[in-house]
């Protein structure tokens, strides 16, 4: 009876120890993490920018390119853009935004200024809170829309000083995002619609095997494609309105 | 007592609208609601346009909003049909010709390590310097499905780094060569000898198809069951698969099938759709929804011709089929899901579906022409595979065209070639009745649906020569038109033979007294002459001086709703279109209701519509001797005899005029039916003017 008693007891502290020993190894886990964005200038700038850079272009995307756009039709509460339309019956539609990826540059690095500003300033603080010396300088900053990544170029020279100086460059903070490529093909399309009117989506399905594309025809005569990666569920979609085919003679 | 030769005549014209708001002037906007340099119809430009910029004429005429090329000089990007306003706004450099025209817009594949894009030299180069690659741009591929195949063409096989192991990945050479390995090519990892990689039965996915994967997890080639052994070739060779079938990692994206991982084995999943359990569509694979109001159309994918019955079911489903509210869809199985496709709405676009010859299913939404079927002047042309449009024989020759005054420019002519007869006489409608949206509160969409209804409005005149002793009012019995309108109506006139007579099997003995008449005998076989009878203008549908009797003519083949006495070429005078009222109206009504939503017509919740969309009513006016509608000051009167699918029963509803009562002037006036079909709103009456040549 006591062996056995003995025995349970052992297993007892041998689950606390265990348990005791998972919490310590997660918390270390997470106050050295926190503690390593606090400490690293790049790591805290990435913390800082990266969820708004990721919402912002989620939002430019399902908007058709655009943060507020002029010209939209309203999408299950999305504004999606008119990237090409007409308003005359029986015309292809004129092109209203040519460089589409030009466009979506300055859309996402005019979204993203404020917040590049103001967690420069939260990591300045942030050092200077920990008796550093910073000196900095702010030159701006650039997106760059590649295959499958959507990156942040923060122009930020930052010089950390205590006993010794550190030199910090290059801030880049890079997403998982495919919009590069669904903003080609997107571009595809709207050449489609602008030059003959109404675009088959099947062959671009055809073309482009790893991406879900999707003509949706809408309220206004108007169309709503998407373009999502199979994969990574990246979308991109904007409206257009091409060939509209009035009921009865106008 | 004298009596005149003919005591009554009635002609029969045909007068309609075709409104057509085509020649609305556009107006260039600068900004719609839908983007900026828009074209609007001068109609509706001060609802369009936003802000008050906006000019009287198209765009393409204006300097600023001209559609043409802009090009960003720097990217080498080209955008076509683009408003030189916004290509300027945008920074580009804007060209007045067409993309394929603009030297710097030529494209051609850029293939930038193992991916491919279609796109300019330019842009190529800029992608060489952002990326700092080599690139290669491929002027002589002029498409974008050959730029995508080139991807991947580029050199491969084991890169091998020597470390104090020798470690092994597959790539291509740039890549083994940045990262100072070396390259084997066509070589795998498992090829004796070059690394410590061996063969396994582990498998993975990459670009769609099922690989072997070695020991040190790098794709080997293409998961063959049988080949996995084979470790002296198999497993040392980049090689092409050559197996097939299930057991076999050569999946295709096109014939429907996909590797997928599955509990850790990659294999090649059927992306074909299934429904309980049974499978109804191969991946791919696309075919026209079953929508109520709609029916397949079913075409040869090569020729685009209508299959089978496809046409006559459209023919004579012009009650049941294209109703308010119907809409075509295409549906295709992709990737194991069924996507729908909306075709375009109001029946402005109508899904297509066809076979391969390996039994594929094929389906398109196309635009549905029914506009063009308005232009067309003849049967044959009408009825063509090229065409959406059918052919209804009867009322009026083309949509309000006259000959001579007349508006049945060939009857009375002795014709010798009946096909002309055949091919003029009738109207050519859409196959497919487009739907219209009335219920807008746009007024141009609304007036846009009301014009093509009033298309399908018919006025037929026809006037009435009374005996010279007789007084109207003894005409007009009791002072009521109605009497008039609904005994020429069910009986006694016979503008077409037996047209008067309700029943259409009644026509033997129509022909009978019209034979009769015209050979001036008594008509009726009991005394009655020629005078009884209210004579047509549309004389020419019989057979005039036919000899022999009527029975004689009908052994030609009459078959009762088809004289066709005119098929003896000495005896023939006209075809024959309609024989009795009642095919008069059938035809009318499926001439109404196939050019669109138009007339008593039921939508896809099986609801019928105002009946007063449908009315039949006569109309009389006073003429002067000389035919003409005399300016009579005591006005019209108009009587309704139809409505909705059935004859008014309340006779009165009429307004005796004084006119009828009146002796003197003129023993003759107009009657006039008119159907109407435009939804709610009956038509004015048209003034007919002149008179036409009646005896």
């Amino acid at each position: 009876m006591e062996k056995k008693g003995q025995v349970t007891l052992f297993v007892i502290i041998a689950m606390i120890i265990v348990v005791a020993g998972a919490l310590v190894f997660t918390l270390s886990g997470t106050i050295r993490s926190s503690s390593d964005i606090k400490n690293n200038p790049r790591l805290f700038l990435k913390d800082c920018v990266e969820d708004d850079f990721e919402e912002l272009a989620y939002g430019i995307s399902m908007n058709g390119g655009s943060i507020d756009p002029e010209f939209y039709h309203d999408y299950y509460g999305n504004k999606v853009e008119y990237l090409c339309s007409s308003s005359e019956p029986y015309s292809t539609c004129v092109v209203q935004r040519p460089f589409l990826e030009a466009h979506i540059i300055k859309e996402l690095e005019k979204g993203i200024d404020a917040k590049v500003k103001s967690c420069v300033e939260a990591l300045e603080l942030n050092f200077k809170e920990k008796g550093f010396q910073v000196t900095s300088e702010l030159k701006g900053h650039s997106v760059l829309l590649n295959p499958n990544r959507l990156s942040l170029d923060v122009d930020y020279e930052l010089t950390l000083s205590k006993t010794e100086s550190t030199r910090y460059t290059d801030f880049m903070i890079n997403l998982n995002n495919n919009l590069y490529e669904l903003v080609g093909v997107a571009r595809s399309i709207i050449e489609w619609e602008a030059l003959w009117g109404d675009a088959e989506v099947s062959e671009y399905s055809a073309i482009y095997q790893h991406l879900d594309i999707r003509k949706n025809r809408v309220s206004d005569d108007a169309k709503v494609y998407t373009i999502e990666d199979k994969k990574t569920k990246d979308r991109f979609q904007f409206a257009s309105r091409s060939m509209v085919f009035p009921s009865g003679m106008i | 007592m004298k009596k005149t030769k003919i005591i009554m005549v009635i002609v029969m014209m045909v007068a309609l609208s075709f409104l057509v708001a085509a020649d609305d002037q556009m107006v260039c906007c600068e900004k719609t609601k839908y983007g900026a340099c828009q074209n609007v119809l001068a109609s509706s430009a001060e609802t369009e346009c936003i802000g008050a910029a906006k000019l009287t004429t198209s765009c393409d005429q204006t300097s600023f909003c001209r559609p043409g090329t802009c090009v960003d000089l720097n990217s080498g990007v080209c955008s076509p049909n683009t408003p030189e306003r916004v290509c300027e706004n945008e920074g580009g450099t804007w060209y007045d010709a067409p993309r394929d025209e603009v030297e710097l817009c030529k494209r051609g594949c850029c293939q930038i390590g193992t991916s491919a894009s279609f796109v300019t030299e330019a842009d190529c180069t800029r992608l060489a310097t952002k990326y700092k690659v080599d690139v290669r741009f491929r002027k002589d591929i002029t498409d974008e499905a050959s730029c995508t195949e080139l991807a991947s063409e580029e050199t491969y096989g084991a890169c091998v780094i020597q470390t104090l192991s020798r470690s092994c990945s597959m790539t291509t050479k740039n890549l083994c060569k940045s990262a100072r390995g070396i390259f084997y090519k066509d070589l795998l990892c498992t090829a004796p000898g070059l690394s410590d990689c061996a063969p396994t039965s582990n498998t993975e996915c990459f670009d769609g198809d099922v690989y072997f994967l070695d020991s040190c997890n790098n794709k080997a080639n293409i998961w063959d069951p049988k080949k996995e052994k084979d470790v002296n070739n198999y497993w040392k060779k980049v090689q092409e698969p050559s197996c097939s079938g299930p057991a076999c990692g050569d999946c295709d994206y096109a014939s429907g099938t996909l590797c997928e991982n599955k509990n850790g084995k990659a294999r090649c999943k059927d992306l074909g759709c299934y429904e309980n359990g049974k499978k109804i569509a191969e991946h791919g694979e696309s075919w026209c929804a079953e929508s109520e109001g709609t029916a397949k159309i079913e075409i040869d994918l090569m020729t685009q011709k209508l299959l089978g019955k496809t046409r006559e079911t459209f023919e004579r489903g012009f009650e049941s089929l294209n109703l308010p509210g119907s809409r075509y869809y295409k549906l295709t199985c992709l990737d194991g899901q069924i996507i729908q496709e909306s075709c375009m709405d109001f029946r402005n676009g109508v899904c297509k579906e066809g076979k391969l010859d390996n039994g594929f299913k094929h389906a398109t939404c196309m635009v549905n022409t029914w506009r063009e079927c308005f232009d067309i002047e003849n049967k044959t042309a009408c009825e063509s595979d090229e065409k959406d449009c059918k052919w209804v024989g009867g009322e009026k020759y083309r949509w309000g065209y006259t000959f001579n005054g007349t508006v049945y420019p060939y009857d009375g002519e002795d014709l010798e070639e009946l096909e002309i007869r055949n091919q003029k006489q009738g109207s050519c409608v859409p196959l497919y009745a487009p739907g219209f949206d009335f219920y807008s509160e746009d007024e141009v969409q609304v007036s846009g649906s009301n014009s093509v209804c009033a298309m399908g409005g018919v006025q037929v005149a026809a006037v009435f020569e009374t005996d010279w002793e007789d007084s109207r009012t003894k005409e007009i019995r009791d002072g009521s038109t109605n009497g008039v309108a609904r005994r020429c109506f069910d009986g006694g006139c016979y503008a077409i033979p037996d047209y008067g007579l309700s029943s259409r099997t009644n026509t033997v003995k129509g022909l009978t007294l019209v034979d009769r008449a015209h050979r001036g005998r008594d008509a009726g076989g009991d005394g009655t002459g020629l005078n009884k009878f209210y004579l047509s203008e549309r004389r020419g549908y019989y057979c005039r001086d036919a000899t022999g009797s009527v029975n004689e003519w009908y052994k030609f083949g009459y078959d009762g709703e088809d004289a066709d006495c005119a098929r003896s070429k000495s005896k023939r005078k006209d075809f024959p279109l309609f024989l009795n009222h009642g095919l008069w109206i059938d035809s009318i009504q499926e001439r109404a209701r196939s050019i669109g939503d138009c007339g008593y017509k039921k939508n896809i919740m099986d609801v019928y519509g105002q009946e007063d969309s449908e009315t039949i009513s006569s109309m009389f006016q006073k003429l002067t001797q000389s035919g003409k509608v005399d300016s009579n000051k005591k006005g019209l009167e108009t009587n309704l005899i139809y409505r909705g699918n059935s004859r008014v029963t309340n006779e009165g509803n009429y307004h005796p005029s004084g006119i009828f009562k009146k002796g003197g002037e003129t023993n003759a006036f107009y009657w006039r039916a008119y159907k109407w079909w435009s939804g709610l709103h009956p038509g004015e009456p048209v003034n007919l003017g002149e008179k036409t040549n009646f005896k």
